[in-house]
């Protein structure tokens, strides 16, 4: 590269001169890589290392936060879909993309306009490297495209390969021991900002990131990125993290339920029918006689689980008998009673009887039983205010020591009547203002009332103090 | 009860609270208020006496039970201020 250099002056005008070597080294710049195609390729630096193991935890990160989707997943999934026709073997993936690589490159150079005869000259230079490098380069025009397409893709796949998660932490564990400062103020930065959505929260929070394989989420609860930023917006994450399993399961139950009652009296025979020839048909005629007899969902819920022999099929119908019909009961007892191949029939008899109404109402009650589980799940996890895993990032943003289980548990119930102190107050404020809802006001009483502001120290002195910049400032009114 | 009123007078408190009051707001207070502020620091100053007496009680327990306890300045200081000083914030 140095020699072109040297020669342009010496041919050309000066104007020329620069021209030519503006376009060279625009030109350049970008074709260093074709030089070292497969070495770039193949070696693996710490800093490679780190943003293909970031860009995993990202995936992963993405498949618990819904929302995030960057345009970047458009491009993989389609290269991935264009990946699937030809699959070759990782040798053969490899010899491939070693013969076509340059050979897209040089499509790339051609179609750069030649701007000059030096430039010409660098580039038959480069196409004489290039054939002596990879003799034989002409192939199919499709093969060719998709290989472009997939060869940047596929190699950091192939080097994720050598990732397992086994080798993967270990290898990361001695990555973050050596480099983690430096990674974290340089590489990590333009990576993770390249590749993750441009949220103003997620990108302050990259900063002081930790090493991603650390933070396989434990619980669902657990948020990913919240080790940097101040107290005030961690816990706004926190929150908004802390909510979405819950929140966002709810409506999309909710949802189906209403149109369920009408197409449930509607399909109901067929469905049930169709389920009466999965399950053993007497369990099936059980579980219908349960539907019209309005019993609690949990013993439907429990049914599914325990296999019932008949013995104890007969002892529960017989405890239900007071609720029964006579109708209802004949039905149960044919049902049981006759041998299997007749029972899905008696069953539909049975389900003919009650009337529609009554039982879209008896569905809607009973299609609640299935999502009784994450109801379940978010009340134990509401009797801790915080999880653990979260109360234990706090405490490691705050100082680099390891802590021990029995301080988080502390901390655990010293944030619990932190918290139930200020709810307290902050309602107490709320009631003695005749309001509602707890207003900014509030809040900054009862920072008064814990000394945090006093008239030495105003409510902005404090927010420059503790909260970082881009956080707007909480509009306050004046009274 | 009345007797204890008496101890602090309403006026007192009224002028010792005055003081800590913005001046260029000019807050008042009603006499009902004042009378609760007086239950409130008799509630407090009967609690730092019993905690002095409990934890003099407690100390000097080996020693013999007879004697009168004397409650000093140090007993306020050592064993309850803090305590107190927390519960009452």
């Amino acid at each position: 590269m140095a020699s072109h250099n040297y020669e342009t002056p010496l041919k050309s005008s000066s104007f020329q001169h620069l021209v030519g070597t503006l376009s060279q080294r625009r030109h350049f710049t970008p074709s260093r890589s074709r030089y070292t195609p497969r070495s770039a390729q193949r070696t693996v630096t710490p800093h490679k290392r780190r943003a293909l193991a970031r860009r995993n935890s990202l995936a992963r990160r993405r498949s618990n936060v819904f929302s995030a989707t960057t345009p970047r997943d458009i491009l993989r999934m389609l290269s991935r879909a264009l990946a699937k026709n030809p699959v070759p073997s990782p040798a053969e993936s490899e010899s491939s993309e070693r013969r076509h690589t340059p050979q897209t490159n040089s499509q790339k150079s051609q179609k750069t306009p030649r701007l000059s005869s030096n430039k010409r000259r660098t580039l038959k230079n480069d196409a004489k490297q290039r054939n002596s490098q990879s003799p034989g380069t002409d192939t199919s025009d499709a093969n060719l495209t998709i290989q472009s397409i997939e060869a940047p893709r596929r190699a950091p796949q192939r080097l994720s390969d050598f990732f397992t998660p086994d080798g993967r932490r270990v290898s990361n564990i001695r990555d973050s021991l050596i480099s983690e400062k430096r990674l974290e103020n340089n590489i990590d930065q333009v990576q993770e900002s390249a590749l993750s959505t441009a949220s103003s929260n997620r990108l302050i929070d990259l900063k002081n990131d930790e090493v991603p394989i650390f933070r396989i989420p434990l619980s669902d609860y657990e948020t990913d990125d919240m080790d940097d930023g101040t107290p005030l917006q961690r816990h706004v994450a926190t929150l908004n993290q802390y909510q979405s399993p819950i929140f966002n399961l709810g409506p999309d139950i909710l949802e189906d339920e209403p149109s369920y009652s009408s197409r449930a009296s509607r399909s109901r025979q067929s469905s049930l029918s169709s389920r009466l020839s999965e399950l053993p048909s007497k369990r099936a005629s059980l579980e219908i006689l349960r539907r019209e007899n309005t019993f609690p969902a949990d013993p439907i819920q429990e049914f599914g689980e325990k296999a019932y022999n008949e013995r104890e099929l007969m002892e529960e119908i017989s405890n239900f008998e007071p609720l029964l019909d006579d109708n209802l009961l004949e039905n149960a007892n044919e049902a049981v009673n006759s041998p299997v191949v007749d029972a899905p029939m008696d069953a539909d008899s049975a389900l003919e009887i009650p009337n529609d109404e009554d039982n879209g109402e008896i569905l809607n009650k009973l299609k609640d039983s299935p999502f009784k589980k994450p109801k379940r799940r978010y009340s134990k996890s509401s009797t801790l205010v915080l999880p653990e895993t979260n109360i234990r990032k706090l405490a490691n943003s705050y100082s680099q020591k390891k802590i021990a289980g029995s301080v988080i548990e502390e901390l655990t119930t010293a944030s619990e009547l932190f918290f139930k102190q200020i709810a307290n107050d902050l309602s107490a404020f709320a009631d003695h203002a005749h309001r509602k809802t707890i207003d900014t006001q509030d809040v900054v009483l009862l920072m008064k009332r814990q000394r945090k502001i006093s008239e030495k120290k105003s409510l902005s002195s404090l927010m420059q103090q503790y909260l970082s910049r881009e956080i707007a400032p909480p509009a306050i009114k004046r009274t | 009860m009345e007797q204890e009123s008496e101890l602090l007078s309403l006026n007192t408190l009224a002028r010792i609270l005055t003081l800590y009051f913005s001046s260029e707001k000019g807050t008042k207070i009603t006499p009902s208020a004042l009378e609760l502020i007086t239950q409130y620091l008799r509630i407090y100053s009967k609690e730092a006496v019993c905690r002095a007496y409990e934890e003099k009680k407690n100390s000097i327990m080996s020693s013999s039970e007879n004697e009168d306890i004397v409650l000093e300045l140090e007993d306020l200081e050592n064993g309850i201020a803090a305590q107190l000083a927390l519960d009452f914030s």
